[in-house]
């Protein structure tokens, strides 16, 4: 099967209109939104997307939708203690104290077989659709094994598209530290990948 | 392929970033199938449909519907905590940016304002004695530039300490400058108070000297925060490779914006350099290396001392004899600074992402795996 053409259909998560000017209009919407706050609505608008993107990985479909407009709740009443710097770290900080709350005195709840089939390219050929979807579950599977801050770093990079200085003022670590316990969850999937599959390490 | 590879391993990384940006982006050459299928598929696991109308609508109305106000104790006020290896990345940030889209800005010479730094660092901040100097440095050039009586300096041969840079402005030379150390922004009427900006927010900080021209840019994880152009200006020679320069901007609207900046020595950035506590020396990790510089003359080849695997964390014993070495397959390395030999190495099981010395000296904090343990110091 010709794996390296499997392509999804997908749209980034890391927005393209990400650019310095809306970070800047963002920064600029939430000082507005102190006084006024329907001003708040650009910087919900841009970051919706992200924030549920990234609780949905984390809590779960059912209860995705609630802990979104949990993140947005906190930071509209939080507004007067953003202190500059990146709204997406500001916001994913919150997020992830959220999604922490929530999941607090529970085990996650996200399911491993509930794929979007919807979220496969449909121009694709049928049959890397479906290796698309196993690859996907087995996954899923081997990030369920893992302890829940690698788990959580990963969904803030690949579901929150943030960088790592992002997720290091969002979780309160070093950057460094991030890019290094990154450094190790990618190889230790990698390695958990390939004993899936049945790929002998070389 | 071995999935312990490095360099694989960075590749894969690089691909998920393109993949987050393009979904259709294609894999760099090095990458198997496998590596493909995983990153793909990751991405794809983590990945999510955009809302439609009514979900956003739905959760803006319950966002709209929630008492308020709401206290969150995640947002609480930043602080400047001399924790760890008191790197600039520890220091919590404010920063308020003005609306400031233009600024005139001229350079000041490294060498004296270093001088200024390093005897105020020396009465007794610690750790801290990094961003304590650009603290001071920041406020001296304020100061320095106030004293002129002149907001928007055009001349650089007019103003105290452009001395090295100002030396030759037909050059046109360019600076790439790695990381941003402070900001500190001075506003007058009309513009709103005078607010701090960010230590660790900038990522990346890019000045172009071309001409009398000098373009400032800021890069970060806040994106960039204006395009600085002025002039004309004193020309920075890359050939001095200063530690540090202070860049001046002064607003359109007559404010005084100070930008302290770290020019590139060797690729260091901020977060991987320490001072020594007699302020003698710099040290900085380079993959499986720490370098160290004098002080005083940065620019002389640096003592290089060489492990096997890479540095993640650094500090200088508060005696100045040992420099402590974290790396990232969990060694601890003392290094004595009278020979320069490893006296001792204790191996610990997660990578070591923090150092710090207690006040007496006495105990040594190591952040490892998300734990810190204290360890007597030799």
């Amino acid at each position: 099967m010709e794996r390296t053409r499997l392509m999804v259909h997908t749209t980034p998560n890391r927005c393209p209109e990400d650019d310095a000017h809306t970070q800047k209009d963002d920064a600029r919407s939430l000082r507005a939104a102190r006084d006024d706050l329907a001003q708040f609505a650009p910087v919900y608008e841009r970051y919706v997307d992200r924030i549920y993107a990234y609780c949905r990985t984390r809590v779960g479909n059912s209860d995705a939708e609630d802990v979104t407009s949990q993140v947005f709740t906190q930071a509209l009443s939080g507004v007067d203690g953003y202190r500059g710097g990146s709204v997406a770290a500001w916001l994913f900080r919150i997020a992830h104290n959220c999604v922490v709350d929530h999941l607090r005195g529970q085990r996650s709840t996200v399911p491993l077989d509930d794929l979007e089939w919807s979220l496969l390219d449909t121009g694709r050929d049928v049959l890397d659709q479906i290796a698309l979807a196993e690859d996907v579950r087995r996954v899923r599977r081997l990030i369920a094994e893992l302890p829940d801050e690698q788990a959580n770093l990963l969904a803030l990079k690949l579901a929150g598209g943030l960088n790592a200085k992002e997720i290091a003022a969002a979780v309160g670590k070093t950057h460094v530290a991030v890019r290094v316990e990154l450094h190790r969850i990618i190889q230790r999937l990698r390695v958990a990948y390939r004993a899936e599959i049945g790929e002998v390490d070389t | 392929m071995n999935p312990h590879d490095n360099t694989t391993n960075r590749l894969l990384r690089r691909y998920l970033d393109a993949l987050a940006a393009d979904p259709h982006a294609e894999p760099p050459a090095g990458l198997d199938e496998s590596d493909v299928a995983l990153a793909r598929a990751l991405t794809q696991a983590h990945h999510s449909l955009p809302l439609d109308h009514a979900q956003r609508t739905r959760i803006w109305t319950r966002i709209n519907t929630a008492p308020q106000p709401r206290t969150i104790s995640t947002l609480a006020p930043p602080t400047i905590s001399p924790s760890r290896n008191g790197h600039a990345d520890h220091v919590d940030y404010h920063m308020d940016y003005k609306e400031t889209e233009t600024m005139t800005i001229t350079t000041r010479s490294w060498p004296r304002q270093r001088q200024d730094s390093r005897s105020t660092a020396q009465r007794g901040l610690g750790t801290l004695l990094l961003v304590t100097a650009a603290m001071i440095l920041i406020v001296a050039g304020v100061l320095v530039l106030r004293g002129t009586g002149d907001n928007e300096p055009t001349d650089p041969a007019g103003l105290p300490g452009d001395g090295a840079f100002g030396a030759n402005q037909q050059e046109t030379p360019t600076l790439d400058i790695t990381a941003m150390a402070f900001v500190q922004q001075t506003l007058e009427p009309p513009a709103q108070t005078a607010t701090r900006m960010m230590a660790d927010a900038v990522q990346t900080a890019y000045a172009e000297a071309v001409g009398t021209q000098v373009a400032l840019t800021l890069e970060g994880v806040v994106g960039t925060y204006g395009a600085v152009v002025g002039g004309p200006t004193a020309t920075p020679t890359p050939t001095a490779t200063p530690m540090m320069a202070v860049i001046t901007a002064t607003a359109a609207f007559g404010g005084d914006i100070t930008l302290m900046v770290p020019l590139t020595v060797v690729n260091f950035s901020l977060d991987q350099l320490v001072w020594s506590p007699d302020g003698r020396m710099i040290a900085g990790m380079v993959g499986a290396e720490v370098w160290l510089f004098n002080a005083d003359n940065p620019d002389n080849d640096p003592i290089v001392l060489t492990d096997q695997t890479a540095v993640t964390a650094l500090a200088f014993s508060l005696d100045g004899r040992y420099v402590v070495a974290g790396h990232e397959d969990g060694s601890l390395v003392w290094w004595n600074t009278a020979q320069w030999l490893i006296v001792r190495a204790e191996g610990l099981n997660a990578p070591i992402t923090g150092l710090a010395f207690s006040p007496d000296g006495r105990t040594l904090l190591v952040e490892t795996g998300g734990e810190v343990q204290f360890w007597a110091a030799p």
